[in-house]
């Protein structure tokens, strides 16, 4: 599989994480993010926080390209993912969005039966077929620990499921397409206490072989499983720093200030 | 005014109750008492020689013709306006620029007010006449197709732009391509709604007469093949015909044409509503 034209970024190639250079998106005109520019390490948990409304949500959906199915959003500057800038010219949109899933804040199942939400994109970008489309569903149920709840109901609504486990699935239907690079929306913040620990386990295993971006609101979850830190204010970047750091040492008074939840 | 307030909310609240009820009434009542005045009166004449006799039979006429009639017609209204509605409807919600689909839902809402009967003369002129195909079945499709076309785009339209923005924004997150996603992850639950379009449709064309007068022109026997120069007989005309006649033979012909017309109707809501019952039951909870 080739992201662009070029032959960049074999099968083989140690991860490169996602660079961003320069990142500015604007709404009619209004920049919401201003001239962003980081690098999300690969095989780590970036956790990216701020106050309400500071554009963590617009930096997340710049990595995948959400923002060209909103009239009204220009975005410049460059997002590298293994290697290739995904606003060039010759870059195939969907191979990207292959490459970087997305887990959203609140669980969003296909009106299809379980199994299908699992299996349906990989069969539509020619990851699996008929013959082996029910084992890659099984891996990646399991995976996300969801097989055993669901297996004798694989035909049926997702709609059965509970808030939990419709976003497991979600997952396990992200994971199906291998990415190397999952983006997360405040993923648990409409979860109970147990399917919350259960995601942010799996986002520690899942570091191992992906990178990982995370925005969340609760700096208790940021700490327990990030390994970086990036800290927005007003569209710009503040901080951005090892976990360690930010939450014990932070070399910026607002860092400091936040952490002690003086602001936000 | 502090302490009249509730009051006054409280006489606001039963004048909004009363009006609702009103409304209510203004809509069940008449549809009841269609119904049922009609059932009642075809209710005598109801009798299986009305489905094996045709009224071509003078001594015993029945419906067979125009019963059959109907159900061509009405099929060739699903293969012709069905596509081209649905297409449009999902072309409208799914890709039209905004120059483009206003141009179109402009020109189909024109559609939707021009009276039956224009559209009967309309494709009288134009095919009739001018392509010489006579009174024929393929005629009467196309003013029918142009008479319910924009309801069908309409409701697939309007099916597809409830679909929550969440499954759109989930769909392309995978990369999904857009035919795809149109096929896999929207269809499901515009379903029930694009199947409701459909049978409205179908109860247009099962109740007009107008367009039909122009195009079908009518025939006292079942349907043949043939789409050109082949008149075809349906069950409206047989109404429309018969209760202008002298003899009680041929008012009860027109009372039991009118009746089965009713029961035809009623069956497709009723048939729309048992498939449509499942579909929404897969994609019931769809609240995200
Ligand atoms: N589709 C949009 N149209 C217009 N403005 C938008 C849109 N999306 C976001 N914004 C604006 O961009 C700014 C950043 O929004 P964003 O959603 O990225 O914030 P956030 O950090 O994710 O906030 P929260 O923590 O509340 O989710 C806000 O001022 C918001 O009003
Ligand atoms: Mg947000």
């Amino acid at each position: 599989m080739q992201l662009a034209g070029t032959n960049v970024g074999t099968q083989e190639a140690v991860s490169e994480g996602v660079s961003v250079e320069g990142l500015t998106v604007k709404f009619r005109g209004t920049p919401l993010i201003e001239g962003i520019s980081n690098l999300f390490e690969p095989n780590k948990v970036t956790a990216i926080v701020g106050p309400t409304g500071c554009g963590k949500t617009t930096l997340l959906r710049s990595i995948n390209r959400m923002h060209d199915h909103v009239a009204g959003m220009q975005v410049s500057g460059k997002v590298v993912v293994e290697g290739v800038n995904v606003y060039g010219a010759d870059v195939n949109v969907r191979e990207v969005r292959r490459r970087v899933g997305m887990l959203f804040q609140r669980p969003n199942p296909f009106p299809r039966s379980i199994a299908e939400n699992v299996g349906l994109a990989p069969r539509a970008h020619g990851l699996a077929n008929r013959g082996n489309v029910r084992d890659l569903v099984q891996e990646q149920l399991t995976t996300v620990g969801l097989w055993d709840a669901v297996s004798s109901r694989l035909h049926g609504s997702p709609f059965g499921l509970s808030g939990g486990q419709q976003q497991l699935l979600c997952l396990a239907r992200t994971l199906a397409l291998s990415p190397d690079v999952i983006l997360l929306d405040e993923p648990t913040s409409a979860l109970d206490p147990d399917t919350t620990d259960h995601i942010e386990q799996l986002m520690k295993k899942l570091s191992e072989r992906m990178t990982v971006l995370i925005v969340t609101h609760n700096l208790a979850q940021a700490s327990r499983i990030s390994d970086n830190v990036l800290f927005l204010m007003k569209g710009n970047v503040v901080e951005a720093t090892s976990a360690r750091t930010f939450f014990h040492d932070p070399a910026d008074e607002r860092s400091r200030a936040y952490v002690s939840g003086r602001i936000g | 005014m502090e302490s009249r307030a509730p009051r006054f909310r409280h006489l606001k609240g039963s004048v909004f109750w009363i009006i609702c009820g009103i409304a209510l009434a203004a809509i069940i009542a008449p549809a009841v008492a269609v119904v049922v005045s009609v059932l009642v009166k075809a209710a005598p004449e109801l009798k299986w020689s009305l489905l094996t006799n045709t009224t071509l039979n003078v001594q015993n006429p029945g419906l067979q013709n125009a019963i059959l009639g109907t159900l061509v017609l009405s099929l060739g209204v699903v293969v012709v306006a069905g596509p081209i509605g649905i297409l449009g409807g999902i072309y409208l919600a799914e890709f039209a620029p905004r120059r483009a689909g206003g141009f179109l839902r402009f020109f189909s809402e024109v559609l939707a007010g021009v009276p039956s009967i224009v559209i009967g003369l309309v494709a009288y002129t134009a095919f009739v006449e001018a392509l010489h195909w006579g009174f024929s079945v393929l005629s009467a499709i196309i003013a029918l197709s142009l008479l319910t076309l924009p309801y069908i785009v309409k409701t697939t339209e309007v099916s597809f732009s409830q679909v929550p923005r969440s499954l759109h924004e989930a769909a392309i997150a995978l990369g999904l391509s857009k035919i795809t996603t149109i096929r896999k992850v929207l269809l499901p639950p515009a379903l029930p709604g694009i199947i409701s379009g459909m049978v409205i449709a179908l109860a247009i064309s099962t109740g007009e007469t107008a367009p039909l007068l122009y195009t079908a022109g009518f025939s006292d026997h079942n349907p043949t093949p043939g789409l050109f120069n082949n008149p075809i007989g349906y069950l409206t005309y047989v109404t429309y015909y018969y209760v202008g006649q002298p003899g009680a033979r041929d008012q009860a012909l027109a009372s039991a044409a009118a009746g089965v017309t009713i029961l035809l109707v009623l069956l497709l809501i009723f048939g729309g509503r048992a498939i449509t019952a499942r579909q929404r039951k897969m994609v019931a909870r769809l609240d995200v």
